[in-house]
């Protein structure tokens, strides 16, 4: 039998992302397959002062810890079939990307506007480089 | 997703949407999925003879002349793909707005996902997305995959 295919699903807790997640957890259950939950945390977060970004990122990613912990529990998603990665950086759309290269990824799943996307746009920024960046097929979940 | 997967892929034929072809029929495969492959007959095509072409009669001609043409490139591409019957439907629509179509249909067949390329025949290569494949977006109600080559 083949290896289990991984899927990307990057995650910024907007509505948008949680349906894509949703979409994610029934394909996987249909066709086996690992998640891995990705939460990209923006660096440089302008309008904090440099002294307090560390202290801000480390807050920034308790909230997204807390939040997955608490959609995890609400969607009750087995442990064994996912990862919840957090990573920090530029470009989202870029990240996403590589993250879903590193994982060997089959797909990305995900939502067409999340917290920052305008919504008279057909893709949010981040679902737009994704596109671009992205080597595998990405799938775009819509409201 | 409940109980069967309906898969949408538009083809034109070209290379890329072969690819999301492949992409589809390996994720039915694994969902035991079914396929509705769609061509549309895009209207530029159907009026590419203009309306001075001389007779009725030789403008209906061209007309089924495109018709069959599809419907040969679909069957080829079938057979090549080797797709039973009961997997997969295929379907020509002629229509003004290939991307509304798409749309329409997969409303219609009750698509689980739109399954297609970036780019097809038209893309330009250097936007991130071709033209159909941004304005299925916008129309579809249902998750879009989109195929990169």
């Amino acid at each position: 039998m083949a290896r289990l295919k991984t899927y990307v699903v990057p995650l910024d807790f907007s509505k948008s992302s949680k349906l894509a997640l949703d979409f994610a957890v029934r394909m996987v259950g249909e066709s086996r397959g690992n998640l891995v939950f990705l939460h990209v945390i923006a660096d440089p977060a302008r309008g904090v002062p440099f002294f307090l970004r560390a202290q801000y990122y480390a807050e920034l990613k308790r909230e997204a810890e807390q939040s997955f912990s608490k959609l995890r529990l609400d969607r009750r998603l087995s442990k064994r079939r996912y990862r919840f990665v957090i990573i920090r950086g530029q470009n989202p759309g870029r990240l996403i990307a590589k993250q879903a290269e590193r994982s060997r990824a089959a797909m990305i799943i995900m939502g067409s506007h999340g917290r920052t996307g305008l919504k008279r746009l057909v893709l949010g920024s981040v679902a737009e480089r994704t596109v671009r960046y992205a080597q595998c097929p990405v799938l775009i979940v819509k409201k | 997703m409940a109980k069967s997967n309906v898969y949408l892929v538009p083809v034109d034929f070209s290379k890329t949407s072969e690819i999301a072809l492949n992409q589809a029929i390996e994720l039915a495969r694994e969902n035991k999925g079914k396929l509705v492959l769609l061509h549309v007959i895009s209207d530029s095509a159907w009026m590419a003879a203009g309306d001075d072409v001389g007779s009725a009669q030789i403008l209906a001609d061209y007309h089924k002349l495109i018709e069959q043409n599809a419907a040969k490139e679909m069957q080829k591409l079938v057979r090549r793909k080797r797709l039973k019957p009961g997997q997969c439907r295929s379907i020509l629509i002629r229509g003004g707005d290939p991307a509304s179509v798409i749309a329409g249909q997969a409303k219609k067949s009750r698509a689980s996902m739109i399954i297609m390329a970036s780019h097809g025949r038209t893309g330009l290569k250097r936007v991130v997305l071709g033209s159909i494949a941004e304005r299925t977006l916008r129309y579809a109600r249902c998750p879009v995959l989109i195929v990169k080559k």
